[in-house]
């Protein structure tokens, strides 16, 4: 796949080749490295089509001088499928960024990007991906550690005496926000009980739950998935009702509550984003795209395989590398180029792109979002908007 | 110190799992008992049997949904029928060739249910129909109680071990298939229709197993593309009980589920006992429960080869 970078017009800028806020290309390749048939693909895919359909509406509706070449592939999940994809777009050219996937592959190739200089915007929120040493990965949520923190700072101020824990899958996404997160409860003065493991291929979770019960546990942080937030709320109602669970970005959207209202009714849920519905209330101009690209593609608002929070979730990843693309061709710099993107993506300060999320800020030394976490509760089938949990923005916490 | 009704309590849930995976167990035992083939599509056919009332029991594939009793009817019925296809259609082409061929038939059949499946609904699990999610626990002596999916599971299998023993042991059929198994060339000299006999296995044995699928997608809310991992668990517990026994197909998953719950409970987390006189925790970190069957699967095999039940094969050389 061939990008052309071309000159840009007005005032020239040394190496980046230009200002005047245009981007004097023809077009501008934007890889995609997507999981739709692997074992994420139950988010993966709604995330995909998200991109993929507001990509399509920036060049529709001319949101950029040129136009975004978005060859995209399905990497199943499998980590050396990402690096081969990952290979084979930037061997024969030099796409500023790519937008990828999970934290396997994201972390896989972290280093190689920064080598490369292509900004990787992926929906693995770890919070190891902001630190100095990975300094081309961006995201657009709060991280993994944080949103445990979000749900830990509410019950601290609803239910100060509460016993938490922590139940996750034993893998690098799994354990990612646990430490951080026992630390940030024990601060807290909550109790923390002993974390307990959840595989992601779970079939039942009777002894998980009765280990929550025999601890005391009255909120249990589930870092995983939602196939085994589904067997844990299953198992929940014979063994544990009293439990609270707090889910982490993947474990809830709105197909999985609306196929299952009774047994998700009462979880707690965060996000830095707004759910399909809430986006689409938000009036704003995120709204307006998620409408004509439904409206163009013939998708149904009422189909929640699609018409879901991880939609949301892949319009901003679009949205970020929009503005990325933006920024760096207002400031005169070539947009074609990794590093200037990456300067692009400095120039996002209190940015809710269209109304669809908590303000982006992302800064050289400080590449974490937001720290604003969305609380939502289940209630009748759907997911409703409870409250904004605002926290501290801690040079410590960043890596943790 | 050791809380008896927890014990029991969690001893009733490995009861009740073991339950689910001896109906996948005994598919897999009855394949092996007549046709010596190690089935290594069990998994995926549980997970086809799962998907199957998400199919029929939900306007999700479909135009229009049937009733979820109908819906498990008619996947059990479609297990029968896929049965007898893939033995017309594909096994019965293998009849005398290498054992190796078979397997690697059924690791392709395995790939293509999985196919089939990942087409109509990705890795979407899917919910099962209200009627089939079978809340509640059953309250039994002692304080102790076992889900009611699991009760459910616990008195169908066993309704199957005890049918599925008197068909072998009391009816004609059943002694053909054994003759058959035991050794096919004297059985075609005797006249059996070794065809017969082999499409008649491959028939209960998907039917069983699409059962197990079913009842492992009723405790765990829905079908979910996990169940096909499955087909490993069950393979340990055919092999603790010897490969080509019913009876030790079930007796085998009992004793894997129990192993499961019980280490996942007692040797992993802040629940792990501690080590008798010390104050040392026995936590051996995520994971172990399900580890812990396969090393007791180590220990018998190195002191019984053949497994707990399984028939000893002595040749002469």
């Amino acid at each position: 796949m061939l990008a052309f970078a071309g000159c840009i017009g007005g005032g020239s800028d040394g190496d980046d080749g230009g200002g005047g806020g245009g981007i004097g290309a023809d077009s501008v390749m934007i890889p995609g490295i997507y999981d739709e048939s692997g074992a994420t693909s139950d988010v993966g895919r709604p995330t995909a089509i998200g991109s993929r359909d507001t990509i399509t509406y920036i060049n529709e509706n001319g949101l950029l001088d040129a136009s975004i070449d978005h060859p995209n592939n399905d990497y199943a999940y499998e980590v050396p499928q990402a690096q081969q994809y990952y290979q084979q777009y930037t061997s024969d050219s030099s796409p500023p960024l790519i937008i990828g996937w999970g934290t396997a592959d994201t972390e896989a190739l972290a280093g190689t990007v920064a080598e490369d200089e292509v900004v990787y915007v992926s929906a693995s929120y770890s919070a190891n991906l902001v630190t100095e040493e990975f300094p081309y990965n961006f995201f657009g949520n709060l991280d993994y550690t944080s949103q445990a923190r979000a749900h830990l700072r509410w019950i601290a101020d609803n239910d100060p005496e509460a016993t938490v824990g922590f139940i996750f899958s034993n893998t690098a996404f799994g354990r990612s926000p646990v430490e951080g997160g026992k630390e940030y409860a024990e601060e807290l003065g909550l109790d923390v009980a002993p974390d307990i493991n959840l595989p992601l291929t779970a079939n039942s979770a009777t002894t998980q739950l009765r280990q929550a019960r025999d601890q005391d546990i009255d909120y249990l942080i589930h870092q995983n998935t939602s196939a085994p937030m589904r067997v844990l709320l299953e198992d929940r109602q014979d063994i544990y009702p009293e439990l609270t669970v707090c889910g982490l970005t993947y474990t809830v959207d709105e197909r999985v509550v609306q196929q299952s209202p009774d047994i998700f009714e009462g979880v707690r849920y965060v996000n830095a984003f707004r759910t399909f519905q809430g986006a689409l209330d938000s009036g704003g101009r995120g709204a307006d795209i998620i409408e004509a690209n439904f409206e163009r593609e013939g998708r149904s608002m009422d189909d929640p395989e699609v018409a879901q929070l991880n939609y949301v979730r892949g319009v901003i990843h679009a949205l970020l590398m929009l503005k990325g693309i933006q920024n760096a061709a207002e400031a005169g710099n070539d947009p074609t180029s990794g590093p200037n993107v990456r300067q692009g993506m400095f120039g996002i300060e209190d940015d809710n792109m269209f109304d669809l999320a908590e303000p982006f800020s992302f800064a050289e030394d400080d590449r974490r979002p937001t720290m604003n976490g969305r609380l939502f509760e289940v209630t009748d089938g759907s997911l409703s908007f409870d409250t904004t949990v605002e926290l501290p923005r801690r040079d410590s916490w960043i890596g943790l | 110190m050791v809380n008896w009704v927890t014990f029991l309590d969690i001893s009733l849930s490995g009861l009740g799992l073991g339950a689910l995976y001896a109906l996948v167990a005994m598919g897999f035992s009855l394949i092996y008992k007549v046709t010596g083939v190690l089935n290594f599509a069990q998994g995926q056919i549980a997970m086809v049997g799962a998907y199957g009332v998400v199919i029929f029991g939900t306007a999700t594939v479909l135009p229009a949904a049937i009733p979820a009793w109908a819906a498990v009817l008619v996947t059990v019925l479609l297990g029968v029928v896929l049965g007898l296809a893939l033995e017309r259609v594909v096994f019965r082409q293998f009849i005398g060739e290498p054992v190796l061929s078979v397997i690697i038939v059924t690791l392709a059949l395995g790939s293509i249910l999985e196919g089939v499946i990942f087409f109509l609904y990705g890795q979407n699990a899917q919910a099962y129909p209200g009627a089939l999610t079978l809340g509640g626990q059953l309250s039994l002596p002692l304080g102790t109680s076992i889900q009611a999916a699991y009760a459910v599971a616990v008195a169908i299998a066993l309704i199957v071990v005890a049918v599925l023993m008197l068909f072998f042991r009391q009816t004609v059929t059943g002694s053909i298939l054994r003759a058959s198994a035991s050794d096919e060339q004297a059985a075609m000299v005797l006249g059996v229709s070794i065809e017969r006999t082999i499409a008649l296995a491959w028939t209960l044995s998907i039917a069983i197993t699409a059962l197990g699928g079913i009842l492992l997608a009723t405790s765990s809310g829905g079908a979910a593309v996990s169940i096909e991992n499955t087909g490993i668990i069950i393979f340990a517990a055919v092999v603790l009980g010897g490969l080509d026994s019913i009876p030790g197909a079930f007796i085998g998953s009992i004793v894997v589920g129990v192993l499961q719950e019980l280490g996942s409970y007692y040797l992993v987390g802040g629940t792990a006992v501690y080590v008798p006189f010390t104050n040392i925790q026995a936590n051996f970190g995520a994971g172990f429960g399900e580890i812990l069957p396969l090393i007791l699967l180590l220990v018998v095999i190195l002191v019984k080869p053949y497994g707990l039940f399984g028939t000893e094969r002595i040749e002469r050389l």
